[in-house]
């Protein structure tokens, strides 16, 4: 087979990386990416980028934790270097309170971020209305950065960006030989995928400079996190919900609830407010299909249903989806070259 | 009474604010002044990164480690506050970065979370091989200083914009008590062969992905010596000169290379981020700080002097325990003057 054809479709955080790592596992793959929305306009831009990993029901742990390391070396390496601040990616301390104690003391990432232990009491004394917390450094992506920086890094190697608006997987195969969905909540309508729903999430984002170090309360509803230039503030998790617009309503309660964490932000300036339709599900999607019509085929790899914990996995999800795509490759050229004898 | 305090940085504006805030209703005649020929933001605490961090020993002198608590816990107090912002104050975590292992500080138990770091940490800092990681504080003096002086607004204290001479000058004037404040320069009012400069210099840049202190050690070479990098709430100081002597507050270029090139080298993300701008301090450096009084007599009456000054490298970090010892002096000066209480009822 000449040099195999591969789509991304989707150009979020998992798509892109999906791409990069496919354009490093196949370096002789002529790779595109097809998407209707490219940064700033993908649900990625709306996340905060925070390495905390959501725990995916549907997927053993030591899977998820293995995605997890690799995301995190993956991005430590860069934190580390003179790519950083275009990059977008940095590192950040903080603390995970709890009302109540939560159902695991040391969750299965607390070796994976840096020096993670239990708060103080002192620690505490300034979160009166929680009991218990975790404290640990870990790292941040500056979404759109981030997503700049894939784009930019993908086309220096030849990868084509494409917008389209791709409304049936089958109408690429005969472009391409292998096509990758990584196309996040669009998949319930690309693939049907009945088992994918949206959970709403709306942040602020605020200029809050001297805010330095990050704040989570572990029920996962509300949340302080120092980006670049901004503070992002959440959130919400509203399940099945689609709506896009900004609730006022709901504007103020995470404005309230972060200042009841961190009482300085209410001299926090310039408020944005952003919506994000995290693409949830019980596992993540990582699997090949064979889609087929009269007998042609078109070798199909998903990798999509991250959720709220696309970026803590990306990239870790990103190589096995490129090893998937190796896998179809050598399929395809196998049958093919038996299709000569 | 006549109270005039010398010197405007953090350590002259803050113990006229400690002083009136004890003082004010149990002497009714009390009266503020602050005399300073510079104020913010052209003191030695403007250019201050204003991090709060003792120097790694305190060679036995617990009085300082205890002011130093005072003024951490004080500051902690005030976070959760409205003031906190106005006031140039945040939580900030970050790392001490050593070449060999370090007995612990005298206040690791004041600053929060303080731990050693991870072996995954230190794969961060090529070269270095032990450190800590704790959370502190940041007190920015360019905010502080114009706060500490709105309070003393507020509260009716005078500001004159000039520069003292001598002692003798401000008593002859009628002041009681003269508060000496006055830093680096306090050889110029009573020669003090123990207070020296500690000469800094800082370049100033916008890295706003960097939310951690860093602070190296090179054990030979001295405190300030190593590069550090404190991240403030506009932009990141890099610095890591500390020159005994030298009284120039030029920039030197010399210097600037040394600064640039040792902080890019321990974080190689620097490299991108752009110079906003460069200063040349004073660190009033003396073996200890000078907190006491001292008795003058002109003519038949008897002057008092509180000197408060030789806070080096660590003015911000101790300001409000040596306040509050000052105040404490100034207390013991009003009882030996057997002032006046409450008014008495006329006979």
């Amino acid at each position: 087979m000449a040099a195999p054809k591969v789509a991304v479709v989707g150009a979020g955080v998992i798509g892109l990386s999906t791409a990069l790592c496919i354009t490093e596992a196949c370096p002789s793959c002529s790779v595109s990416v097809l998407s209707d929305q490219f940064s700033p306009n993908t649900t990625s831009d709306v996340a905060a980028g925070m390495l905390i990993p959501h725990t995916y029901p549907g997927t053993p742990i030591h899977v998820q934790k293995q995605w997890f390391k690799e995301t995190f070396t993956y991005l430590f390496a860069i934190s580390n270097s003179a790519e950083a601040p275009e990059a977008g990616i940095h590192l950040v301390s903080g603390w995970q309170v709890f009302k109540n104690p939560p159902k695991e003391e040391t969750p299965f990432w607390s070796d994976v971020v840096l020096g993670f232990r239990p708060m103080s009491e002192a620690e505490l004394q300034k979160f009166p209305r929680h009991q218990f917390g975790q404290a640990f450094t870990t790292l941040k992506c500056d979404c759109p950065s981030y997503l700049l920086w894939l784009e930019k890094r993908l086309k220096a190697t030849g990868v084509q960006m494409h917008t389209r608006k791709v409304e049936d997987l089958w109408d690429l195969h005969s472009e391409y030989n292998v096509v990758v969905n990584c196309a996040g909540i669009g998949a319930h309508q690309l693939v049907g995928d009945q088992e994918l729903f949206p959970i709403r999430g709306q942040v602020l984002e605020v200029h809050a400079p001297w805010v330095k170090n990050f704040i989570r309360d572990g029920d996962g509803f509300t949340y302080v996190y120092p980006g670049i230039q901004r503070v992002t503030l959440g959130g919400t998790r509203e399940k099945d919900i689609w709506s896009l617009s900004p609730d006022p309503g709901t504007t103020k309660d995470i404005f309230d609830r972060c200042c009841s964490l961190e009482p300085s932000l209410q001299k926090a300036q310039d408020v944005m407010v952003k919506v994000g339709l995290r693409p949830s599900r019980p596992s993540v999607r990582l699997q090949r299909e064979v889609f087929s019509q009269g007998g042609l085929k078109l070798a199909v790899v998903h990798n999509y249903g991250h959720g709220a914990g696309g970026f803590s996995v990306h990239r870790g999800t990103a190589k096995e989806a490129a090893r998937l795509v190796g896998e179809c490759i050598a399929a395809l050229q196998g049958s093919s070259s038996r299709a000569k004898l | 009474m006549r109270v005039a305090i010398v010197g405007a940085g953090v350590i002259g504006l803050s113990t006229a604010l400690c002083l009136h805030q004890q003082y004010h209703s149990l002497v009714p005649s009390l009266e503020l002044e602050v005399y300073a020929d510079r104020y913010s933001p052209h003191t030695t605490s403007d250019g201050a990164a204003g991090f709060w961090q003792p120097y790694l020993s305190d060679h036995g002198n617990l009085q300082e480690t205890l002011w130093n608590k005072e003024t951490f816990d004080y500051l902690l107090g005030h976070l959760g506050s409205p003031a906190a912002k106005e006031m140039g104050l945040f939580l900030i975590s970050g790392y001490n970065l050593f070449t060999q292992p370090v007995p612990d500080p005298p206040w690791k138990n004041i600053v929060l979370g303080f731990r050693n770091l991870t072996p995954k940490e230190l794969e961060l800092f090529p070269g270095y091989s032990y450190g800590w990681f704790n959370t502190a504080l940041m007190l920015e003096g360019r905010s502080y200083l114009p706060w500490l002086t709105n309070k003393l607004t507020q509260r009716g204290v005078k500001f004159f914009h000039k520069k003292v001479e001598s002692f003798q000058e401000v008593f002859a004037q009628g002041v009681d008590v003269l508060i000496n404040c006055t830093g680096i320069r306090a050889g110029e009012l009573q020669p003090d062969p123990e207070l020296q400069p500690g000469r800094g210099q800082i370049i100033k840049v916008l890295a706003p992905w960097v939310k951690h202190f860093i602070i190296t050690h090179d054990i030979k070479s001295g405190i300030y010596n190593s590069p550090y990098v404190i991240p403030g709430s506009e932009f990141t100081v890099l610095g890591g000169i500390y020159q005994h002597g030298n009284w120039s507050e030029e920039n030197s270029a010399q210097d600037h290379q040394t600064v640039w090139e040792n902080c890019c080298r321990l974080l190689p993300a620097l490299q991108k981020a752009k110079i906003v701008g460069e200063w040349s301090g004073l660190r009033p450096a003396r073996p200890r700080v000078r907190l006491e009084r001292e008795t003058f007599h002109h003519g038949q009456l008897q002057a008092e002097v509180i000197h408060n000054y030789g806070h080096g490298g660590f003015g911000i970090t101790i300001h409000w325990g040596c306040a509050m010892a000052a105040a404490r002096l100034f207390g013991s000066i009003l009882q030996e003057k057997k002032l006046p209480g409450p008014p008495q009822p006329r006979l």
